[in-house]
């Protein structure tokens, strides 16, 4: 039997190749090689050694600087003008002799994949600031599901109410969001009316606790930390009023975030044994500052960061540490971010993650030069299990590898490895491009795996579907 | 061997329903299959089940009313392009529960499917669905293959839970390389077990539900992908050593423009996928009990872009050789103006969990304080309804 590279030679007609001489093996260091994977949204088509500095100076940068790029670069309209075009849209009737209404919500949505798939997700050496928008993104979920107002504004609620605040105070991050329309749609404040308000008292409507419940149970506090069911209720009654604007002539732009005080419950609200007085939009305001700073949110996000980039079951001394920083700083993201790089457990030599499905995807579009159109992106994240912006709930996709690692997921992930490797460039040669992307991380079994390959496009293939790819 | 009914009569005493399961299974006898397929959108049951007889239907629907529909009796017709299931009626293996829904009474897809699903009486419960949870209470016989099985790399929220779940997804993207899973196989034999594990049951299972072949995506997954999941589904159904229990969900059912095309190629495709498990099937489809059931329906008039909007009660199926069929089963509420929910919708007049929970009865024995509990909570008030197997 002959040599592999020779198969592989006979087969594309190129110069057989021998691991030890002719393969470039990429004088990068290993830890480089392991953060642009594991912090990072992986190597871009340029190579590691295309890095200027080692990868973790270059996170430490991302977060000095603190600063978060903008998909469209103030192109895209805001949620305001996005939701009053999707309810005009849903109000319009067809005209004599049209046959036909274009909804502006694909368009709208496909604005935003393009933005973020062909622009910023794309472009940063490491990618550590797009990693954390996309984990904040999943931690405060919102689903295209739930209805026009929430899919046309999805992207915008993103730009709004996530990237700004990335490197900010927890707090602000927090106040963004949940007085952020599209959150309000979703959870369905929208329409939560205290029973005795103007409105209540005279239809008879009552409030809705999602919102209230999912604010503590996932946004801070954590499920079993120690609130009841009265606090949720209570809670959820001062947030009543807290809405947008549907139509035009009401108290500001339609689409926009407005207090409606005949929708809110008067009166003093108890939360976790401390008295809020009636204070309209400022009461609820208060309560998600006292929460934002609840040592139980400290805990709850610290564990899920550390979770998300470091392990299932994330060392403890190592949640200690973030929370205490947390708790010192008053919830600076930046310092947080800063003790999680900064860590000895964040950076164990062998992962044990794997990639998100749309980690997964991005990284593969980032190592070679193929683009998939905005419909090909959605159906490729579906087909994987992670349906662009479609959790599953408001608690997100799942952070726990364990819940990845399935056989239908993976042999979804294997299509769409084929499907890039096809829209790659054919003079690409695997043999050199696994090691330019994965440098020492690449073992040896995957590179003989790679050099036995039947054509190109299946070697770049296999170099997606590695171990060393798919684990970070 | 002890039915229900002889023990109830030794006993003398319902009060050890919980322990019947286990004691006397109708079970005993015979070896379902149990297949629910949720229609995501929210179907219009006034178009998939037309109810010609009744005097409001034309004036509601005009020009958009169903033409040559499939009769089913003086009152009720099937789409014509339920072909499969108008024979499957016929032959006595297909039931169609009008006028039904689910307790949920707003109109947000997703807070209806998480009701549907879920099992739970009001939205919000999304982490596991009766599914999973009646797969945890099913007797040990029933759980020979194993799991259950959700097809989709998403498993349905019904499906959702901590019973053990096999996954099974057709094939999106259609593969072209079939040198591609096997080379990646080996490279994780050589490089990382945990990867090799999953990556050898994806393609154990993909074999099985004829996948490899092509069959079951490449011939359907373009034009029908109901008709590719459920071949798919029924090839690992049939096997004796398969799941019996899984979930399916088909989606694309919101006809808000345009509804009259879209409909006919939604329902050609559903039609398709009935008939896939009857032939994939084979033996097994005279134990077969397959629920077809949607989040809600549509609005009883067509809109102003030739669609119809999110409305309440609509149309419901059971279908399969287990069901006592060539029936339409529906307390009508009729069509009138002063009969429709909010002036609008088809008002609901049979509770999707009734029939559910009889059919549960019917097929596992189940206490109605099981089902009354751990898969539909809080539903005591609504008592299973029976007679809805063969």
């Amino acid at each position: 039997m002959p040599e592999p590279h020779f198969r592989l030679k006979n087969a594309l007609g190129l110069e057989p190749r021998s691991r030890f001489f002719g393969v470039r093996r990429v004088s990068v260091d290993f830890e480089s090689a392991l953060a642009l994977s594991r912090f990072g949204l992986g190597s871009t088509a340029a190579g590691l050694q295309a890095l200027p500095r080692p990868a973790r100076d270059l996170i430490l940068d991302e977060i000095d600087r603190g600063r978060v790029a903008d998909p469209g670069h103030g192109s895209l309209p805001t949620s305001e003008a996005l939701i009053a075009e999707g309810s005009g849209f849903f109000q319009a009737r067809l005209k004599p002799g049209e046959t036909k209404l274009q909804s502006p919500v694909g368009p709208a949505v496909d604005a935003e994949v393009t933005a973020r798939y062909h622009d910023t997700l794309m472009t940063p050496p490491v990618g550590f600031s797009e990693r954390l928008v996309m984990f904040w993104m999943n931690h405060f979920a919102v689903s295209l599901d739930k209805g026009t107002a929430v899919h046309i504004s999805a992207g915008a609620y993103e730009r709004e109410a996530i990237r700004p605040y990335v490197y900010g105070r927890f707090t602000d991050m927090l106040l963004a969001v949940e007085t952020h329309p599209t959150m309000l749609y979703y959870l369905d404040n929208v329409t939560s009316t205290g029973p005795n308000s103007r409105t209540g008292q005279r239809m008879g409507r009552d409030i809705n606790e999602n919102l209230a419940r999912e604010i503590m149970e996932l946004h801070t506090l954590g499920v079993d930390s120690g609130y009841s069911q009265a606090d949720v209720t209570a809670f959820a009654k001062a947030l009543t009023g807290w809405t947008a604007n549907k139509r035009p002539g009401g108290d500001g732009p339609v689409g926009g975030f407005t207090f409606r005080k005949t929708l809110h419950e008067p009166g003093g609200k108890t939360i976790l044994g401390e008295e809020y007085h009636e204070d309209g939009f400022f009461q609820a305001a208060d309560i998600l500052v006292s929460l934002s700073n609840h040592p139980a949110t400290a805990k709850h996000l610290s564990t899920k960061l550390a979770r998300h980039f470091v392990a299932d079951n994330p060392p403890k001394t190592l949640v200690d540490r973030l929370s205490s920083t947390w708790l010192d700083t008053g919830g600076d993201l930046q310092a947080v971010y800063a003790t999680l790089i900064d860590s000895e457990e964040a950076w164990a030599p062998t992962p044990v993650k794997l990639r998100t499905p749309q980690e997964h995807l991005i990284a593969m579009l980032r190592a070679t030069d193929a683009q998939l159109t905005p419909a090909l992106i959605k159906r490729a994240l579906t087909a994987m299990g992670q349906p662009w912006w479609k959790p599953p709930g408001p608690n997100g996709f799942s952070d726990l590898s364990a819940a990845w690692l399935t056989p239908e997921g993976l042999s979804a992930r294997m299509e769409v490895a084929a499907l890039v490797a096809a829209k790659t460039s054919r003079d690409t040669d695997p043999r050199e491009f696994a090691p330019a992307i994965l440098g020492p991380r690449l073992s040896d079994g995957t590179l003989a795996a790679i050099e036995r390959a039947d054509t190109l496009r299946q070697g770049i293939s296999l170099a997606f579907m590695a171990p060393e790819f798919v684990r970070r | 061997m002890l039915n229900r009914r002889s023990f109830l009569t030794v006993t003398g005493t319902a009060a050890f329903g919980a322990f019947i399961p286990r004691v006397a299974s109708a079970a005993g006898a015979r070896d379902p299959r149990f297949i629910t397929i949720i229609l995501r959108g929210a179907l219009d049951g006034l178009a998939a089940v037309p109810p010609v007889g009744d005097p409001g239907y034309e004036r509601l629907r005009q020009a958009f009313a169903i033409t040559s529909p499939l009769k089913l009796d003086g009152m009720f017709a099937l789409h014509p392009s339920l072909t499969n299931l108008a024979r499957q009626y016929r032959a006595s293996h297909a039931t169609v529960i009008h006028a039904s829904a689910t307790p949920y009474r707003a109109r947000s897809h997703f807070d209806g499917q998480d009701v549907l699903e879920s099992g739970y009486s009001i939205p919000g419960h999304t982490k596991t669905g009766w599914l999973n949870r009646l797969l945890k209470v099913l007797p040990a016989t029933q759980r020979a293959g194993g799991t259950g099985l959700a097809v989709g790399t998403v498993p349905p929220l019904v499906m959702r839970g901590s019973a053990e779940v096999m996954g099974w997804a057709p094939s999106s993207l259609s593969l072209r390389d079939d040198n591609l899973p096997p080379r990646i196989l080996a490279m994780y034999q050589d490089t990382d077990p945990a990867l090799a594990r999953a990556f050898d049951t994806a393609l154990a299972t993909d074999r099985l539900a004829g996948e490899t072949t092509g069959e079951a995506s490449g011939q359907y997954s373009g034009k029908y992908p109901m008709t590719g999941m459920a071949t798919g589904a029924a090839r690992l159904l049939a096997r004796d050593d398969g799941p019996r229990v899984a979930a399916l969900a088909f989606n694309g059912w919101d006809t808000h423009t345009r509804e009259s095309k879209k409909l006919a190629e939604l329902l050609t495709d559903l039609d398709g996928a009935l008939a896939a498990f009857e032939t994939e099937l084979g033996p097994k489809w005279k134990d077969t009990v397959i629920l077809v059931a949607t989040e809600f329906g549509r609005t009883a008039a067509i809109n102003g872009t030739q669609g119809t909007d999110h409305g309440q009660a609509t149309a419901a199926f059971l279908v399969g050789g287990g069901v006592k069929g060539g029936r339409v089963i529906t307390d009508w509420p009729g069509l009138g103006q002063a009969k429709l929910y909010e002036g609008r919708d088809l008002m609901p007049t049979t509770d999707l969990r009734a029939v559910i929970k009889g059919s549960l009865t019917e097929l596992y024995d189940l206490s109605p304080s099981v089902l009354a509990s751990d898969i539909f909570p809080d539903s005591a008030a609504v008592k299973p309804a029976t007679g809805w197997i063969a």
